[in-house]
């Protein structure tokens, strides 16, 4: 704990490692495309502003769709949505994983039993078609392509929470409290969470990049927000073209790869500032 | 012992039946959370939903009952593994479902065993080799392969094997309209296989080959690892007899927890590929809003897992004499 809150120390550690280096770089890039997007493509994602089945790096960076829609202006406002629903459903997922597993550690008896077999439930179910059913009965709308995902994802960093509680919840300092008359709220606030914050972290920042490619997925499949621009759509609406255009499947699928893969180095980056022991 | 794991076997399956239990209510709600008329959401969205059309799926659905006699009609249904009707087939969805199971199980089969088989060697090289060349590249790979999604792995192959080199096909799982021999159409769909195999292994590869390096790693640096070095047993046995057996474990027991991961998966493969396994009824149905068919899907998918988590189970029983076969070996 007294790495997190100390930020240079753990920053630091990020700065010196090589891949944390990458993948503030190339994260770097994508929050900055994300949030000038709009003054970089005034006209949107959906404007035709060229020939259709442009290639890349001529006339435009990234070429244009079968509609002739510019495909840079698509990977810009798509990092807009991507880091959102990353975030979005990552925080989602951490409040409920840690409330679960936390109530669930703490109190034991018939309230973990209870919870853990929530969570158990939610471990077998298949979670990606879970959560194509929610997104297709409820409407594809952003709000609910997050919710599907968080809905569906939250089991493992309860199951996580719990065990690391579980550790802590029987020290001689924990008891002192209880001694104390602490209330359990604060006991588990206060005292408790500060010892689990450092795996949450870790596995949150996991998490991001598993709710990028979730969403990735599921906008490929057609399940997106029709009115919001995503990559995963760009590659699903540029199937169709793939035998004369590489470059509309190739491009947007790259930006994913690329934002999922700079969210997992740093994760991995974090792991090793945060848990300096387990190396690997 | 037999009759100790008869015992266990069965105590496994019941322990599975309150979750197929919470499927059945998960899916009853779905439909009756969703805004609007539940027969409207089950007709879909399209059109072509007509007044008679109306009236057979309430009439099914029993939607004009009170909530509870919805509820029991359903699970007698269900009992009987009666999924209901899709108006779009025209079938049975069990029947439809039933169908497809095969291919499923053949794409996925094949992809397990890519995967395993490619994570425990690559991760395995990787330990052995550490801090090299080879285990770097091995390591970089996994990581790329790691953040990559299904889909854009599934299309760059077809881009690069399908339609520039041309040596595997881009969609299906036959060559139509061949009358083959049965050896030569086994070829045919092993041909047709290997592509989206390939793809929906990609990813769990990376997980597997970084879990047996870890695995490996740790094994490796372990005492009894130590004494077999003493005993003047060579390298290589001591890789292949001592450490190897032990640190396939942890790969064994992911690979099994993954079967419900790879379902989804399958989902997004098959729908590029084509492959006419439940995921490809499952994109089917998202296109055609056949809802029922999808809910049919989800519960058979979610008991699929019930019961593969199970035999996962025994078969770890087998393969390690340390587990004891206690019935609930779940709840720690």
């Amino acid at each position: 704990m007294a790495d997190l809150l100390n930020k240079n120390s753990v920053l630091r550690k990020i700065v010196t490692n090589v891949s944390g280096v990458i993948s503030l770089v190339i994260l770097g890039i994508i929050v900055l495309l994300a949030i000038f997007a709009p003054v970089l493509y005034p006209d949107g994602p959906f404007e035709m502003v060229g020939n259709p089945f442009m290639p890349p790096f001529g006339e435009f960076l990234f070429g244009t769709d079968m509609l002739g829609r510019d495909i840079a202006a698509g990977i810009a406002y798509g990092a807009r949505i991507s880091l959102l629903v990353g975030l979005v459903a990552t925080f989602i997922i951490v409040l409920l994983g840690t409330v679960i597993g936390g109530l669930a550690g703490y109190y034991g008896g018939w309230v973990d039993t209870l919870m853990m077999r929530v969570t158990e439930f939610f471990q077998t179910i298949p979670t990606f078609i879970g959560a194509i059913v929610i997104v297709a009965i409820l409407g594809p709308t952003l709000p609910n392509v997050i919710g599907a995902i968080a809905i569906v994802s939250w089991a493992p960093l309860a199951r996580l929470v719990r065990a690391e509680v579980k550790k802590t919840v029987n020290l001689e300092y924990i008891e002192a409290c209880i001694a104390l008359g602490m209330s359990d709220i604060r006991i588990l606030i206060v005292q408790i969470l500060p010892n689990v914050l450092s795996t949450v972290v870790v596995a949150g920042s996991l998490m991001v990049a598993t709710a990028i490619l979730f969403e990735s997925g599921l906008s490929f499949l057609g399940l997106g927000d029709p009115n919001i621009m995503t990559w995963g759509f760009m590659v699903g609406a540029g199937r169709s073209a793939i035998r004369t255009a590489w470059w509309m499947v190739t491009i947007p699928g790259l930006a994913i790869l690329f934002t999922v893969l700079a969210i997992n180095l740093l994760g991995d980056a974090f792991n090793e500032a945060l848990n300096p022991r387990s190396k690997r | 012992m037999w009759l100790a794991r008869l015992r266990y076997v069965f105590n496994r399956v019941l322990h599975g039946l309150p979750i197929i239990f919470a499927i059945v209510i998960v899916n009853f709600f779905l439909v009756r959370l969703a805004p609007g008329d539940a027969a409207q959401v089950l007709a879909g969205e399209s059109g072509a939903a007509t007044e008679e059309y109306m009236r057979q799926i309430r009439e099914q659905f029993g939607l004009d009952q009170p909530l509870y006699v919805q509820f029991l009609s359903y699970m007698k249904n269900l009992l009987f593994f009666d999924l209901g009707y899709s108006f779009r087939h025209g079938r049975e969805v069990s029947s439809l479902i039933f169908e497809r199971l095969g291919a499923t199980a053949l794409l996925m089969g094949a992809s397990m065993v890519l995967s395993v088989g490619f994570g425990i060697l690559l991760g395995a090289i990787a330990a052995i080799k550490d801090r090299t060349f080879l285990s770097n590249m091995i390591m970089i790979l996994a990581i790329v392969s790691y953040a990559t999604p299904l889909f854009w792995v599934g299309l760059m192959l077809i881009i690069v094997f399908s339609l520039n080199l041309g040596w595997f096909p881009t969609s299906g799982i036959a060559t139509i309209g061949a009358p083959l021999g049965f050896w030569d159409s086994a070829l045919d769909v092993a041909h047709h296989l290997v592509l989206p195999a390939l793809s929906l292994s990609f990813f769990y590869m990376a997980l597997y080959t970084r879990l047996m390096r870890a695995s490996m790693l740790e094994t490796l640096g372990q005492d009894f690892i130590k004494t077999a070095h003493a005993k003047g047993i060579s390298e290589g046995q001591v890789v292949r007899k001592h450490a190897l057996r032990n640190a396939i474990m942890p790969v064994l027991t992911m690979a099994g927890v993954q079967v419900s991961a790879m379902l989804g998966g399958s989902v997004i493969i098959e729908s590029v590929f084509g492959w006419p396994g439940l995921g490809l009824l499952a994109f089917e149905s998202l296109f055609a809003r056949d809802l029922n068919l999808l809910l049919g899907i989800f519960f058979l998918s979610s008991i699929l897992v019930v019961v593969t988590n199970a035999i996962v189970d025994v078969i770890y029983t087998i393969v390690d004499p340390r587990i004891q076969l206690r019935s609930n070996t779940r709840n720690g």
